[in-house]
């Protein structure tokens, strides 16, 4: 009687599509579908925003509005809204993204953006700072900033 | 260091306090220290390795400011110790006006780092990286000083293309300071040493121009980029000392060129590159006015490697590299040279980073390695044996870094 090879094979797929599940699992990050809203100080006079431009912002490619207006960039770090603006509008997850920052600021390419843990903070900071530009996931009813819309 | 210290004390009277900040731009203080320490089984490595060593560190301080809009203004200030080089002399690692006037086109000027591959500009920078030594087929010690950054100014910047993505290129041009006591010089004298019963000392190095040029193409494919850089580096060992005899070394302008690709997929990074050293020396043998003799040589060096990064969680990230390098490209087993493993250098290396937290980071990692292709003479002496080297060796490191 034949030997059935099929076990052999089929144990040794098994093995192979438990370590692949175990990596995508792991590389899989977890998202909320929330919106990502754009929040700017009322001195910046743009009402939309391609996405090519909000990725060359805040990846440091582009730094002022005009030629009088440097770009003040703010970042809000709370996981939810960083993982989800990263997956919309880089190509970066938010370690590659603190690193892609660390390397501009440490070879003289630029400087840091101001980093921000709540909501409230970076709220406040971009609706007294000229230039000021950020992101957060809900918007409070009254707070002295624009709303820039993507499009 | 007179300049360093000048540039340190006037940016310390030029940095205002918050109370100033309406009246000055505001100055960014960012900085790094890391420690630390090699062992080895067998060979001294970069450093005294064999008996462990703590010479092995970095700080660095930089301040930045944009004072108007598109311009950025900063200085790096930066100490090291890797084995006999660096000796935590402070030096100015770079100086930069930085004019970005459109994302496709922005000026520079000062003393700039070198963007050679994807990691030459950040080597010293601990934080950047999985692994404590980056991948020493491409980024070799011993050519350190002579990729580290140059004087002068050039153009970069990015721009889409059609159907394919965008590219970024980078220009630069200038001149650079190699130091006749620093690792290029300390590396050349070990070298002659150990093929000839003298001592040598190396008086001068003059880089008379430096032209380095990248282009690098962000994909369409989330994550797939390549990129080229290279350079061309015309260099002259002016004399070399040898009690009572001179060596005049001339080297044809040198070409230094690395392909790099890499691919960036969900937590895992994939990257491999190569780098290809071309050059020709020719050297003079004088007592006093009289030559004795002459040789020329050509070297033709190649390496690559390819890595593999996971970051696992927020805390844990793990590489494993495999990196490989020969001294000739058209020898690689060493037919034309004893012994014949210092022909190649092959490295295995697996690094654990853990993220203490934003500011804290401590990495182990491991090095199987095979061949002394990368190894300085000087730092493994003969032993009873007669043998300078061990072919199969390993490499433990250390490292402990902190950023503000």
């Amino acid at each position: 009687m034949k030997i059935s090879k099929p076990t052999m094979v089929s144990r040794r797929h098994v093995f192979i599509l438990c370590l692949c599940s175990f990596f995508l699992s792991a590389a899989a990050p977890a998202l909320s579908s929330k919106e990502i809203i754009f929040i700017a100080n009322s001195s910046v006079s743009i009402e939309t925003i391609s996405k090519n431009e909000i990725q060359q912002i805040f990846i440091g490619e582009k730094i002022t509005w005009s030629s009088t207006q440097q770009i003040e960039l703010c970042i809000l770090t709370k996981s939810d809204p960083l993982n989800q603006f990263l997956k919309t509008y880089t190509e970066m997850n938010s370690i590659k993204f603190k690193r892609h920052w660390k390397r501009i600021l440490f070879t003289g390419r630029g400087t840091f953006p101001k980093f921000f843990k709540n909501e409230s903070e970076i709220i406040n900071y971009v609706s007294k700072t000229e230039g000021a530009i950020g992101f957060i996931s809900a918007l409070p009813e009254k707070v002295d900033v624009q709303v820039i819309t993507p499009r | 260091m007179k300049n360093v210290a000048y540039i340190f004390i006037a940016i310390s009277v030029i940095i205002p306090g918050k109370s100033m900040a309406a009246a000055f731009p505001e100055v960014d203080i960012h900085g790094f220290i890391s420690q630390g320490y090699l062992l080895s089984s067998e060979n001294n490595y970069i450093a005294d390795s064999k008996d462990g060593t703590f010479e092995f560190n970095e700080l660095g301080i930089n301040f930045g400011t944009n004072p108007l809009p598109g311009l950025f203004l900063g200085v790096q200030l930066f100490a090291n110790d890797l084995g006999k080089t660096g000796n935590d002399e402070l030096t100015l690692d770079w100086a930069v006006a930085d004019y970005k006037w459109r994302p496709y086109l922005g000026l520079k000027a000062g003393k700039l780092k070198l963007p050679y591959g994807l990691y030459n500009d950040t080597r010293d920078i601990d934080m950047l990286r999985v692994s404590i030594l980056l991948p020493q087929s491409v980024y070799l010690e011993i050519q350190r000083e002579s990729m580290n950054g140059l004087n002068g100014g050039g153009v970069y910047g990015k721009f889409p293309v059609p159907f394919i993505g965008k590219i970024s290129y980078e220009v630069l041009a200038g001149t650079m300071n190699i130091s006749k006591d620093g690792s290029l010089a300390y590396y050349i004298e070990s070298i002659i040493s150990s093929v000839a019963p003298i001592s040598i000392n190396i008086t001068k190095i003059d880089v008379n121009s430096f032209f380095y040029y990248s282009a690098t193409l962000h994909t369409n494919l989330r994550g797939l980029l390549f990129k080229y850089s290279g350079s061309i580096i015309d260099i002259n060992v002016e004399s070399i000392i040898n009690a009572g005899y001179q060596i005049d070394r001339a080297m044809d302008p040198f070409q230094v060129n690395v392909y790099s690709v890499q691919y960036s997929f969900h937590n895992f990074l994939f990257t491999s590159e190569c780098l290809l050293i071309d050059q020709k020396q020719r050297d003079k043998f004088y007592v006093g006015d009289v030559l004795l003799g002459s040789q020329v040589k050509n070297d033709h060096m190649l390496g690559n490697y390819a890595s593999i990064s996971w970051s696992i969680n927020e805390l844990f990230e793990l590489e494993y590299y495999y990196s490989q390098f020969f001294t000739d490209r058209n020898d690689k087993k060493g037919k034309n040279i004893t012994p014949s493993y210092s022909a190649y250098q092959k490295d295995h290396c697996l690094a654990l980073r853990y993220n203490i937290n934003s500011y804290w980071i401590v990495k182990v990692e491991g090095h199987l390695i095979s061949g002394v292709g990368l190894l300085n003479p000087s730092e493994n002496p003969p032993g009873s044996s007669g043998n300078r080297y061990t072919k199969n060796w390993s490499l433990l490191a250390l490292k402990l870094s902190y950023r503000f």
